[in-house]
């Protein structure tokens, strides 16, 4: 508990949200001060995690240099699903606590890339600006195929890859996945066929990319996977930038070795004015949206606040991603 | 085949050659044209040119007129079966594929995706210029015209936790029950849909069935989305509706007039997603539609009864 001699100070380390109502709702009441930054570089995050209790932490690379900084740091809470931009062991190593909130926005994930799945097959934003510029001609956006009887593959059948196969299954997509982590019940529950990576990409006619960023699948697609996938199918990325190899897709895209590509997330975010994948027709891009809507966002900030309060507390928090002594 | 614009009838030779059939193609595009290249025609394979009570009255021995889609507004169905004249529609050809380009359009709507698309090659990366979004699964969606396509969006609605209300006139409860969606009537549905999903067909009955009145009924937050024809919506009260903000979207891939007119109100606003006429079309659906078109003529010459007649000749 709080007491007069010890406030709590909870750091937002980072942050692009323009209220903070619900954290203040969860944190008010156990006396916690939550402070504002906008650190991004290494010294400036050190700068700001001195005497912080807690850091609720979005974009903001938690180096190990970072962690070996803090003063009394008993939790590091990710506004989010992917936790790659924190040291772990190193956390792990000083007692620090880390969390994400795995489960404020499946559905808008999982919506957003089976807009961006159907989007690319229908040739939806070219089509439309076409319209806009006075066009009406839909022969101009030949071929589409029909979507019903074509197969799917899901890389990572988690929470986010899950929901999208069920929802593409509703158009009569055939899903395989690979899932390196998952039972083989696990698969049949949700009437998908488990394959290995390469005759995934060998065999779809869309690609959704759904695994974590890990050491294991930092360009996961890069040239050789790109080879092996179909000239007619398109690639769609909610997952994380790193696990594709941008330049390489690029290539791809621009070469024909691929038909299209839809990706919420890149490798460098805000994506650098000459990326190689702007600018392609082929290529839908949107800014890390994925995750939002007002009801997820609202339910992001409160859950993040609730596992930031549990761990000051001194409960045990709710979805830590590591294991503290 | 008075006009169409396919850039081959191959599946239509295929079926007609083994008949003895000859294919005359044309381009017309008013009544006049009609008449003069269908003289002495028996059936008449139409896509979009107004086949009048004058063009029946003029063609001598025409006994079929097939409608190359599924609506059939475009032909006097009433002055067909006074002439004698069978009327058939392709209803089936595609309406999996224009479910899947409603959904797309519901979807793309609801999550902002062109304009967030187009401002990524602008140069921006901020998903806060497209605030409010709203979470899909608990929302309902409202589907005018349960038929074939009205139905295959209720399915994708409800992998998507959606809700699927609909109104279809003279349908008893156990049609919309097998088909997943609460029956509703018209205001209800537009006073509590998220979604408006129109999926009826153009007749006297349905033409600016979305008017004024309709549009002042729905939710402020509500999208309208249109892949059935552009007439059912008064397309000049939706972009006073759209710019006014009394709703927050539209996603048409019809409009009143095609091609798209430059002073068309509903362009040039960014809560207005527009396609041109394309729900329908894949590399499938077409040919499957050249092919069961043609297939309605082959059974007129051999005496056989017609697959989808919309009228009856006694
Ligand atoms: N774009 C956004 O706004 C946004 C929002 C939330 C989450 N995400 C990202 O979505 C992804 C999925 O999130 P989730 O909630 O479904 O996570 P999850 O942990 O539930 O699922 C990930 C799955 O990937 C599997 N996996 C791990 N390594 C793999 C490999 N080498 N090959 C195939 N599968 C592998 C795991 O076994 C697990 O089943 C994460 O990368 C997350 O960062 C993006």
């Amino acid at each position: 508990m709080a007491s007069d001699s010890h406030r709590f100070r909870v750091v937002v380390t980072d942050y692009d949200y323009v209220s903070f109502d619900e954290e203040r709702t969860v944190l008010d009441p156990i006396g916690a001060e939550l402070v504002l930054e906008h650190a991004r570089a290494e010294d400036e995050l050190i700068a700001v995690g001195r005497g912080a209790d807690a850091l609720l932490v979005q974009y903001g690379r938690i180096t190990a240099r970072v962690i070996d900084a803090l003063d009394g740091c008993r939790a590091i809470v990710r506004y989010g699903v992917g936790v790659d931009q924190v040291n772990i062991p190193a956390a792990t190593r000083r007692g620090i606590w880390v969390c994400n909130v795995p489960d404020y926005g499946t559905d808008e994930v999982s919506d957003h890339a089976v807009t961006l799945l159907l989007a690319s097959a229908r040739k939806l934003v070219p089509m439309a600006n076409s319209v806009q510029a006075g066009h009406w001609d839909v022969n101009e956006f030949k071929p589409i195929g029909r979507l019903r009887g074509r197969t799917l593959g899901v890389i990572g059948l988690g929470r986010i890859g899950s929901l999208v196969a069920h929802k593409a299954q509703a158009f009569g997509l055939r899903v395989i996945a690979s899932d390196p982590h998952r039972s083989t019940d696990y698969f049949a529950e949700r009437d998908v066929e488990s394959v290995v990576l390469d005759r995934l990409l060998a065999e779809s006619d869309f690609v959704s990319v759904n695994a974590p960023l890990t050491d294991e699948t930092r360009h996961l697609i890069g040239e050789r996977a790109l080879g092996l996938m179909k000239p007619s199918a398109i690639l769609v990325n909610t997952a994380r930038g790193g696990l594709v190899d941008g330049a390489a897709l690029a290539r791809a895209l621009r070469e024909g070795q691929i038909a299209g590509a839809a990706l919420d997330v890149t490798e460098q975010e805000p994506i650098p004015s000459g990326d190689p994948l702007l600018g392609l027709v082929n290529c839908v891009l949107t800014p890390h949206a994925a995750w939002y809507s007002e009801e997820a966002s609202r339910a992001l900030k409160t859950m993040a606040a609730e596992e930031v309060a549990r761990i000051l507390q001194g409960q045990p928090p709710r979805c830590p991603v590591n294991q503290v002594a | 085949m008075t006009d169409y614009d396919y850039e081959h009838l191959d599946e239509i030779h295929r079926v007609l050659e083994p008949l003895g059939v000859e294919l005359s193609e044309h381009q017309a595009t008013t009544e006049a044209e009609v008449i003069d290249v269908a003289r002495g025609a028996v059936a008449l394979l139409v896509e979009y040119v107004p086949i009048t009570e004058a063009v029946i009255g003029a063609l001598d021995g025409l006994r079929l007129i097939v409608r190359f889609g599924v609506g059939y507004d475009n032909v006097d169905v009433a002055a067909a079966t006074r002439h004698g004249v069978s009327v058939c529609n392709v209803p089936d050809f595609g309406s999996e594929d224009i479910a899947d380009h409603a959904f797309l359009l519901l979807l793309a709507a609801a999550r902002k995706l062109v304009p967030m698309a187009n401002s990524v090659q602008a140069g921006r990366w901020d998903v806060n210029e497209f605030k409010p979004i709203f979470r899909l699964r608990g929302q309902t969606v409202g589907i005018v015209g349960l038929g074939r396509t009205g139905s295959a969006v209720a399915a994708r609605a409800r992998a998507f936790g959606m809700r699927a209300v609909a109104y279809h006139p003279n349908r008893p409860p156990e049609y919309f029950a097998e088909r997943g969606a609460t029956p509703v009537e018209l205001d209800e549905l537009l006073r509590t849909a998220d979604v408006v999903s129109l999926q009826a067909t153009l007749n006297p009955q349905t033409r600016h069935l979305i008017g004024e009145r309709e549009l002042g009924l729905m939710k402020p937050t509500a999208i309208l989305v249109n892949t059935a024809r552009g007439g059912i919506v008064d397309g000049a009260a939706l972009a006073r509706a759209l710019r006014e903000g009394q709703i927050a979207g539209a996603a048409l891939d019809v409009v009143e007039r095609e091609p798209i007119p430059r002073d068309e109100p509903l362009l040039g606003l960014e809560n207005c997603l527009i396609t041109p006429h394309g729900a329908y079309y894949t590399e499938e659906s077409v040919r499957d539609l050249k092919t069961f078109a043609a297939e309605e003529v082959a059974r007129l010459l051999r005496g056989e009864s017609l697959r989808n007649p919309v009228n009856r000749i006694t």
